[in-house]
């Protein structure tokens, strides 16, 4: 049978077990070996299996994930991002959506540290999401702002995917971060303004705090001098280059745990809670991870992605219907692989076509990215919001790709934006000299 | 002899340099080429970037059948390589194009038992590994001497004989680790300048040619599906491959030119030579590895004395013989350039 | 019968929050062996050998050991929105579906991960830079592989068991 006829009853069987409640990474895996084994050999597809997972669990980038969810944890049992919270909620309570606009802001400055969108999620995630609820903010609101903002972690730079789009078209991995600050900074800003128009809409959403007065303010903001002194330390250190990023998460799950000691405020029966709750959401992001790498590749023995990219560039259209139907493309593959496998299989046929469009190749770059960064939220292989699903136990998948829905108009918008006003990207890099 | 099945045979190659490399470009081309020698009859579905198996899995993959044939570094399985190990140590390799010879060499006089689960094809191997620093310019030992290098495999060895600190990562990491200044260097070929980027962040570069090692990178089959093939098949795998050495040797000499080429280009960018009593105070320093190595071997039962006699009487040989570098360069604009 | 049920499920959760302990150590190891590092490389000018390669593999167990008790949590992600909307039998029957779906995945991975773990024992292969041989992580997956699949044993018996009432 055609590998591409295989591939397409591959996805459609993934669809339909999801849709049975099986987990979502036992299922990529099942479906992805299977796959592999029908167009392989049974036995490849048996050595993929175990070959893959123990790749990904051995995975020194992949700790991150750990350390910065164990430095939540005891952020949280330590009662710190609980504080944290209220001096946001202090300085920000009267402004509708004030606290899930903090969040956005928050995953944007953890985005400028971290490559990854899974780590910027589970991270930010852990922290914010039970905050926000305490607030009685909207499930869908907290959860798809958390997951759409948490994908800025592939455009704020640095970002795995501008490294491995530099090498494979040999253009400047430096201007290429370069040109992910600006674009990055407007996305964050339009997913703020995401949460205003959501708030203004449902004004249930979002309840407003009472006006806190200036003695309340500063008794707050004294209560977390501690906490902003580690985040600035943490944050700090990765831009100095003193840590790499697993790194910073160990020094700040470290800062968590010694200011808990310290504050008196973390028991021994907090700490273990603290490990417990850090076990399960990295055992539940890992595991989709390894499932999402059989299952990727499993589509790309299967050969969708490079018949889809020499189908698009063969096509007798004007540059831009041609964009939009890459965007399209990279929207559809973005929904079945992970990004990184995505792009090394499709970009050696759809770059030269984008080059011979007389198009520029870092802003490609930066379209490709933002691209990317919706299919990390959208249904069915939508990573980041299985990973917040995972923390937000109690809000139900739905909700969550509910809430996402305006975010993915915000992308979308800038998509647009940079379709229109190439220069919002390239500006930036065309004044740095190499 | 029986008529020749019509059947067409479908085989998978999986390689971990990125599509755009030259290596890669020649992998696929090797793909091409048996499909054309053999008329059609074999085909080769051909995976970059290890997007079919990662780099470190590659080896292990053929052996599995993920894929067929698979090219990847030997270092990066260490341990599974006892003997030829020996290639990647100081031998003041002069180019990457006697690396090739002589790694090749190497495999064939000695046919080593680790390589029985496979067929070899070929092996390939980068020319001299030198100091890539970001802040602090290396022109004695000393000023090595605390500094955190990235490096792999035998590279670590002489980074630790030399005084500096291994840091172990891949190369797709180095870019952001030296970018961050979580490392102050790499120990590493001239060719990752540009196939790699890394020109970008790199201040200084410290050539030590006489101690130059290197990595060697294999290209392998499945035994099975090997024994699978129809001789006249298996004739032509064997034709290309001794076709193949002479061009990633090529390329391999090529590269290093061009990635200090592409270094230059960068503004406040030096390129340090050590004075030849430094540069022999540097191959003192490394000396005990090789005899490590032969202390090491001899005791597991291999002829590792006659293993290094060999490898430096072949460098020796190929170095008298090598092709000039500015032959390759115009070698590989002619039949590789786009 | 159902007492020696009981018993059995009593024992695969016991030993599932003892691998999850393994984990939390390993975690905990983790975390220690970073600090460590960091001051050791900054303050001392010696980042502990090996310190990233040991670090990963520590992620093994990390993640590895945990599988089994997320299980039992149920804290592996699943769509629930069109199951949870049919009737009771219908559930029952797509849980018992999907849990033997489950048990096949991990039976095969354990299978594969002891083979993979001989392949690399008799092969000899070390890490890159430190040389740690790393099979018997391999055979840690094994291990883990084959709790879960008991896990999801006991799980799928206990829906199917439901509908006898
Ligand atoms: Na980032
Ligand atoms: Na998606």
């Amino acid at each position: 049978m055609n590998p591409l006829v295989i591939g397409t009853i591959g996805i459609v069987i993934l669809v339909v077990i999801f849709l049975l409640r099986m987990p979502v990474g036992f299922a990529m895996a099942i479906v992805g070996f299977i796959g592999f084994s029908f167009l392989v050999s049974p036995q490849a597809g048996l050595s993929i299996l175990a070959r893959d997972i123990f790749h990904i669990f051995s995975s020194y980038a992949l700790t991150v994930i750990p350390m910065f969810v164990f430095m939540g944890s005891i952020a949280a049992a330590s009662g710190m991002s609980r504080r944290l919270y209220d001096a946001s909620h202090a300085l920000l309570g009267r402004l509708r959506g004030g606290l899930a606009m903090s969040t956005v802001a928050a995953c944007a400055s953890f985005a400028a540290i971290c490559g990854s969108t899974t780590a910027t999620a589970a991270a930010m995630g852990r922290v914010s999401l039970p905050e926000m609820k305490r607030y009685n903010y909207d499930d869908s609101l907290a959860t798809g702002c958390v997951a759409a903002a948490g994908s800025l972690g592939i455009l704020i730079p640095p970002s795995t995917i501008f490294i491995i789009y530099g090498i494979m078209t040999e253009q400047s991995i430096g201007k290429l971060f370069v040109a992910g600050v600006f674009p990055g900074l407007i996305l964050a800003g339009l997913f703020i303004m995401t949460v205003s128009l959501i708030c203004i809409r449902n004004p249930s959403f979002a309840p407003v705090g009472a006006m806190a007065n200036w003695r309340e303010r500063a008794g707050v903001i004294v209560g977390i001098i501690e906490t902003v002194v580690l985040f600035v330390f943490v944050i700090t250190g990765l831009f100095l280059g003193w840590f790499s990023p697993t790194q910073a998460g160990g020094a700040g799950a470290a800062g968590a745990l010694l200011i808990g000691l310290v504050r008196r405020q973390l028991n021994w029966q907090g700490f273990v809670n603290a490990i417990k709750d850090a076990l399960r959401i990295t055992c539940m992001v890992m595991v989709i991870v390894a499932g999402a790498t059989v299952f990727g590749h499993f589509i790309a023995v299967t050969k969708i992605p490079l018949v889809l990219s020499e189908w698009v560039v063969s096509l007798p259209l004007s540059p831009m219907v041609i964009m939009g139907v890459i965007v399209l493309v990279y929207l559809l593959g973005g929904c079945f692989m992970d990004a990184l496998a995505l792009i090394t299989l499709t970009i050696p046929i759809v770059y030269p076509a984008v080059m011979a469009l007389g198009l520029a190749p870092i802003w490609f770059g930066v379209i490709i990215v933002l691209v990317t960064e919706m299919g990390v939220i959208t249904p069915p292989v939508g990573v980041n919001v299985y990973v917040i699903n995972g923390i937000a136990e109690d809000v139900p998948l739905e909700t969550i790709f509910k809430g996402i829905f305006p975010f993915l108009g915000a992308l979308v918008l800038m998509i647009g934006i940079l379709l229109a006003f190439p220069q919002v990207a390239t500006f930036l890099p065309g004044l740095t000299t190499r | 002899a029986k008529p020749a099945p019509t059947e067409t045979i479908k085989l998978t190659y999986s390689n971990f340099f990125p599509p755009t490399h030259l290596h890669s470009i020649l992998a696929d081309q090797f793909c091409q080429e048996v499909n054309e020698r053999t008329n059609g009859r074999v085909e080769i579905t051909y995976y970059s970037g290890g997007t079919l198996t990662p780099a470190p899995k590659i080896y292990d993959g053929v052996v599995s059948g993920i894929s067929d044939i698979g090219m990847s570094v030997l270092a990066y399985t260490m341990g599974r390589f006892p003997a030829t190990e020996l290639v990647d140590m100081p031998h003041a390799y002069p180019n990457g194009w006697v690396a090739t010879k002589v790694a090749n060499d190497f495999y064939h006089k000695f046919k080593p038992k680790e390589f029985d689960d496979v067929h070899v094809l070929y092996f390939h191997a980068h020319g001299p590994g030198v100091v890539f620093t970001t802040k602090k310019p290396v022109r004695t030992m000393e000023d090595l001497k605390g500094l955190v290098i990235r490096c792999t495999g035998i590279g670590a060895k002489i980074m630790e004989a030399l005084g500096a600190r291994g840091y172990g990562a891949s190369q797709a990491e180095a870019y952001e680790l030296m970018s961050k200044g979580t490392v102050d260097g790499s120990f590493t070929p001239r060719e990752v300048l540009k196939g790699w980027k890394q020109a970008e962040v790199v201040k200084y570069v410290t050539g030590c040619y006489d101690i130059g090692y290197t990595a060697n990178m294999f290209v392998v089959m499945n035994k099975a599906k090997w024994d699978s093939l129809p001789d006249n098949v298996k004739e032509v795998f064997t034709e290309l491959s001794e076709e193949w050495i002479e061009k990633h040797g090529k390329v391999w000499t090529y590269y290093d030119r061009a990635g200090i080429d592409y270094f230059l280009t960068f503004e406040g960018r030096e390129l340090i030579e050590l004075p030849p009593q430094e540069m022999a105070r540097w191959v003192e320093a490394t000396r005990p590895l090789v005899s490590q190595y032969i202390t090491e071997k001899t005791a597991m039962g291999l002829p590792a004395a006659e293993y290094e006699e060999y490898l430096m009487q072949q460098v020796k040989y190929w170095t008298e013989r090598m092709p000039s570098e500015t032959s390759c360069i115009e070698w590989v604009k002619k039949e590789l350039a786009k | 019968m159902r007492d020696k049920m009981e018993n059995f499920d009593k024992f695969i959760r016991l030993l599932s929050n003892w691998l999850n302990w393994v984990a939390g150590v390993a975690l905990v190891l983790m975390l220690v062996l970073i600090v460590v590092d960091i001051i050791a490389a900054k303050l001392f000018n010696w980042p502990v050998p090996g310190g990233i390669e040991v670090v990963g593999f520590l992620g093994v167990v990390v993640v590895a050991f945990a599988v089994a008790q997320t299980q039992v949590l149920h804290g592996h992600i699943e769509v629930e929105f069109l199951v949870s909307r049919l009737p009771a039998k219908a559930q029952r029957a797509i849980a018992g579906f999907t849990y033997a779906c489950g048990m096949v995945l991990f039976m095969l991975l354990g299978w594969q991960s002891y083979e993979f773990g001989r392949t690399l024992q008799i092969s000899g292969e070390v890490s890159m830079t430190q040389r740690i041989p790393f099979y018997p992580l391999v055979y840690g997956i094994a291990i883990c592989s084959i709790v879960v699949f008991l896990v999801l044993l006991v799980q799928c018996v206990q829906v199917l068991g439901k509908a006898k009432k």
